[in-house]
């Protein structure tokens, strides 16, 4: 094998952010406030740092979903290890997150607010049913293997959306709509969210979590926290990250008739 | 052994971590062993991590310096030949980035002729495509040292493929 000849040359300043800026901005440690507003102008300009964002948002939130414990040595030194299928998990959450946004169903009619809680945000689930008839789903109520459910939020203070659903067992995956980025809802807004997710055969008793989030970056951190919180304990009803909104919607899945 | 801080930031910065040792080493089990291995140094170096270099800078450059430790000790144990055999027959036992195994094969090679740090910063140039002033920020260092020292690197490369050329020509 041979260096790449690029390898043998200066290659002119590229002007796309690197993943080290995308990796700081998610993590807020951006050097600077100027940095950080310029990285943001230039992802809000740029579709390829969109995506390339977006992507790595998928990712890190697959891997955080099934990461493995650390083994930490005892007194800061040397320590077995174990081998942890760490990559199969993260990789078919990551599948599942990307496979499961897909076309839109029709428009959904209009539906009364599902859940509404207190604080002013509210999550509302519409389902497309196997035979084609959409309708809006309660609380609590019945969705099959292979529908296809959509969102609508809203809100009376604005802010950023995301949404996660951890079914009966245990695994958690976050919603995020088509990329490029999570919707942004303006105070006052109800919105019905681009894409759709199509159930899997997964059955049992299944929950939604939508947050709502002042900025991009709090609604990442919160993700974060969100997503650790139910892989620990899926059954748990974690409270809403600092500083954001969440609204839980709660239904039942069962086989495809 | 539990430790608070340590499990903080690896919640945030573990996929990170994790990420880019499999993108240097082509391989999960590999990149797992990065991770618990740049975990574990960052227990023992707290107090000087702490008051250190931001998180995601400290950590991008312990991560590079530990996979590169990896390559290396492959080398040793098995001999050059062996072992690049081995990486090419073996390939990452999950999917992994499509250039991930050809890239540890190239990084294998170009540890073995030139020096680590002058590696180090062509894999972020070239790879990580940060800019001068990224990889200066990660190292710590002046960008001037930066361009200098990729000035080097790129003079031993250009000489390395020079040899290669005339070798099979």
């Amino acid at each position: 094998m041979t260096i790449p000849v690029e390898w043998t040359r200066l290659r002119p300043p590229g002007r796309c952010l690197s993943d080290l800026a995308l990796d700081q901005l998610a993590a807020g440690q951006a050097p600077g406030a100027l940095a950080a507003e310029a990285w943001r102008a230039h992802l809000r300009q740029c579709a390829a740092c969109e995506g390339r964002r977006h992507d790595l948002d998928v990712q890190r939130a697959a891997l955080l979903a099934r990461r493995p414990a650390l083994v930490l040595p005892a007194q800061g030194r040397g320590h077995k290890r174990p081998r942890l299928a760490w990559g199969l998990g993260a990789l078919a959450v990551a599948a599942a997150a990307v496979v499961l946004v897909i076309h839109s169903p029709a428009p959904p009619p209009p539906g009364r607010a599902a859940v509404r809680v207190k604080g002013g945000f509210g999550l509302e689930v519409f389902v497309k049913r196997a035979a084609g008839r959409v309708e809006a789903l309660s609380p609590d109520a019945v969705a099959a293997e292979g529908d296809a459910l959509r969102f609508r939020v809203s809100t009376d203070a604005g802010g950023v959306v995301t949404i996660v659903g951890v079914d009966a067992s245990g695994a958690v995956t976050s919603y995020d709509p088509a990329p490029p980025a999570l919707p942004v809802l303006a105070p006052g807004e109800r919105r019905l969210l681009d894409g759709s997710i199509v159930l899997d055969g997964s059955i049992g008793h299944e929950r939604l979590l939508a947050l709502l989030c002042g900025d991009r970056e709090q609604a990442q951190v919160a993700l974060f926290q969100l997503t650790r919180a139910l892989a620990a304990a899926p059954a748990s009803a974690p409270p809403p990250p600092a500083g954001c909104r969440q609204a839980v919607f709660p239904f039942q899945k069962v086989a495809r008739p | 052994m539990r430790d608070e801080w340590v499990d903080s930031l690896y919640r945030l910065h573990g996929a990170m971590v994790f990420r880019r040792a499999r993108l240097l080493l082509g391989s999960d089990d590999l990149a797992w062993d990065v991770v618990q291995e740049v975990f574990s140094r960052a227990l023992r170096s707290r107090s000087e991590f702490r008051h250190g270099a931001a998180p995601t800078t400290w950590l991008y450059r312990i991560t590079t310096n530990t996979a590169f430790n990896k390559l290396r000790d492959e080398g040793r144990r098995r001999g050059k030949v062996a072992a690049m055999a081995s990486l090419a027959a073996a390939g990452p036992p999950q999917p992994a980035p499509a250039q991930a195994p050809e890239l540890r094969l190239l990084l294998a090679e170009v540890l073995a002729r030139i020096p680590a740090p002058l590696c180090e910063i062509a894999v972020y140039y070239h790879v990580d495509r940060m800019s001068q002033d990224e990889i200066a920020a990660v190292l710590g260092t002046s960008r001037k040292t930066v361009g200098n020292r990729l000035q080097q690197f790129h003079a031993l490369a250009q000489g390395l493929l020079g040899l290669e050329k005339e070798a099979s020509a």
